[in-house]
């Protein structure tokens, strides 16, 4: 399953779509994530900015996700190609005194970081409004659940979880409140990545996270 | 994945193993081209058959391995005069699983680019990164693609390099599966050492490679030759493994080219004109 072309005359709106905890994109690190079975790589410069791009070098395809951050550039570790901020090719150590064309650059997508998620609409279109996250919350873990992301989405809603888009809210009785944000990785895998409401740690957390696991259980259960 | 229909692979010759590692009555099982082999020895010979069907296929030693075909190709292996040089020693290094289409090892093995990153403070270093223009052409009387002039910064260039040097190396790609490389041996400038990737190509995006080195080198054990080859090797496999698409796009739309390149560009307007399409990536441009 892949996103739709972007020439396709039936293209839907752009939506984000959580594909990370803010906490897990660390500066310096590059980050290979699924989605839909497209490889991204989502990467943070040293400056604080965060990108989502295809995770293929524009030279001889190499994932972007192996190579290196230095500042606010990101190095392929094949050549060692610099790619900057706006995904523009900076500098090609083949060719010390070459400037790079301005036509070569890494493909990129639009990104929003809000509430401790990170997001990408997988193309360069953005919506109007930026993503309706609450601030305020403490990230707990990022969840593998082994179904498909219409079974979760279907099973998060009978649950009755106060889902709005990729986005579901599952009040506890032992604990704060958890956000759920809906990532398909592949036509089987699902990530949930979760987030307690309010300043969350110690004991709180560990009951989150067991929550968490009863969940998965559940979502992963073979329908009766 | 079954048996490719691409005659330009078909009619090919390629190595599927080494003699050393086969043993009497123990029949090993490999792939060529999408095609299951039974590889076998019995009665001082090497014996190649094509499982699904039983048909024997032609088997050649030679370079240290051996070398098979599913097709009829219309010549035979590629001569490698320095084999025939008495004062040499051969190193194999045996077979090396890549999760890699054996066309992008080909490119890998050409490139001197990645010396820096891929290969650092062996093959190449970071603060002396450039590749210094060189010559490519398709040699037509031979039908083989030759890089020359090529010449790079190196740490440390072999298992017997003493420090530094900037390293000439010759680049010969003799079939689509089969590069060569020749670098000045360190110990006698006059001659060069040969350093071979036969590749067998097991499916589109899998192969099995098969390094050689055949020097003159009297100082480095054979263990040291092949521990190097094997750690260049395995460096490069990340890479390889990680490539996408797995398959090598044509188009030149799909990756974009630099100078440096100018081996790799060769080798695919070679491969394009053959007519190859196993192991080419299906989504071409118009």
């Amino acid at each position: 399953m892949t996103l739709a072309d972007p020439m396709s005359a039936a293209q839907p709106p752009p939506r984000w779509i959580p594909v990370a905890l803010s906490a897990d994109i660390a500066p310096a690190t590059p980050v290979p994530v699924l989605l839909d079975g497209r490889e991204l790589v989502v990467w943070r410069g040293t400056g604080g900015a965060v990108r989502v791009w295809e995770d293929r070098c524009p030279h001889r395809g190499m994932r972007l996700s192996f190579g290196f951050v230095r500042g606010d550039t990101l190095a392929c570790l094949y050549h060692g190609w610099r790619f900057g901020l706006d995904a523009g090719c900076t500098a090609i150590p083949a060719h010390p005194d070459l400037e790079p064309p301005k036509t070569l650059s890494a493909r990129s997508f639009a990104v929003a970081e809000a509430g401790g998620l990170v997001f990408t609409t997988g193309s360069p279109d953005r919506p109007a409004a930026p993503p309706p996250v609450p601030d305020g919350m403490t990230p707990v873990r990022s969840l593998l659940v082994a179904a498909p992301v219409e079974t979760v989405r279907a099973r998060l809603a009978s649950a009755g979880l106060e889902p709005s888009g990729d986005l579901g809210r599952m009040a506890r009785a032992d604990g704060p409140a958890l956000l759920l944000a809906v990532h398909g990785l592949d036509g089987d895998r699902t990530m949930l990545h979760a987030l307690a409401e309010g300043d969350v740690a110690g004991a709180d957390l560990h009951t989150a996270m067991d929550a968490l696991e009863r969940l998965r259980h559940s979502l992963e259960e073979a329908d009766a | 994945m079954s048996r490719t229909d691409d005659p330009v692979a078909l009619d090919e010759w390629y190595v599927v193993g080494r003699p050393e590692d086969l043993s009497i009555g123990r029949p090993v099982a490999t792939r060529l081209l999408g095609a299951e082999l039974t590889l076998g020895l019995a009665g001082g010979a090497v014996t190649a058959v094509e499982t699904e069907t039983g048909r024997a296929l032609p088997v050649t030693l030679a370079y240290g391995h051996v070398w098979t075909t599913l097709g009829t190709p219309t010549r035979g292996l590629p001569p490698i005069a320095e084999f025939d040089e008495t004062d040499r020693r051969l190193a194999t290094c045996g077979a090396v699983h890549v999760r890699a289409s054996g066309l992008r090892l080909v490119e890998n093995f050409l490139d001197m680019a990645h010396f820096p990153f891929v290969h650092t403070d062996i093959l190449g270093v970071e603060d002396r990164p450039t590749v210094e223009p060189y010559d490519c052409e398709i040699r037509r009387d031979v039908d083989e693609v030759w890089a020359t002039n090529c010449r790079f910064w190196q740490p440390q260039a072999a298992a017997n390099a003493a420090g530094g040097q900037m390293s000439d190396y010759l680049y010969r790609v003799a079939r689509p599966f089969t590069v060569l490389l020749y670098k000045t041996c360190p110990s006698d400038p006059a001659r060069q050492d040969v350093i071979g990737l036969l590749i067998q190509p097991t499916d589109e995006d899998r192969s099995i490679a098969y390094a050689f080195v055949l020097v003159v080198d009297a100082v480095s054990s054979t263990t040291e030759i092949i521990h190097f080859q094997q750690t260049i090797f395995l460096q490069d496999r990340i890479i390889l493994e990680n490539q996408r698409p797995r398959l090598l796009p044509l188009s030149p739309r799909a990756e974009t080219p630099t100078r440096a390149d100018l081996s790799s560009i060769a080798y695919r307007r070679w491969l394009k004109e053959k007519g190859l399409r196993f192991g080419i990536d299906r989504r071409e441009a118009a």
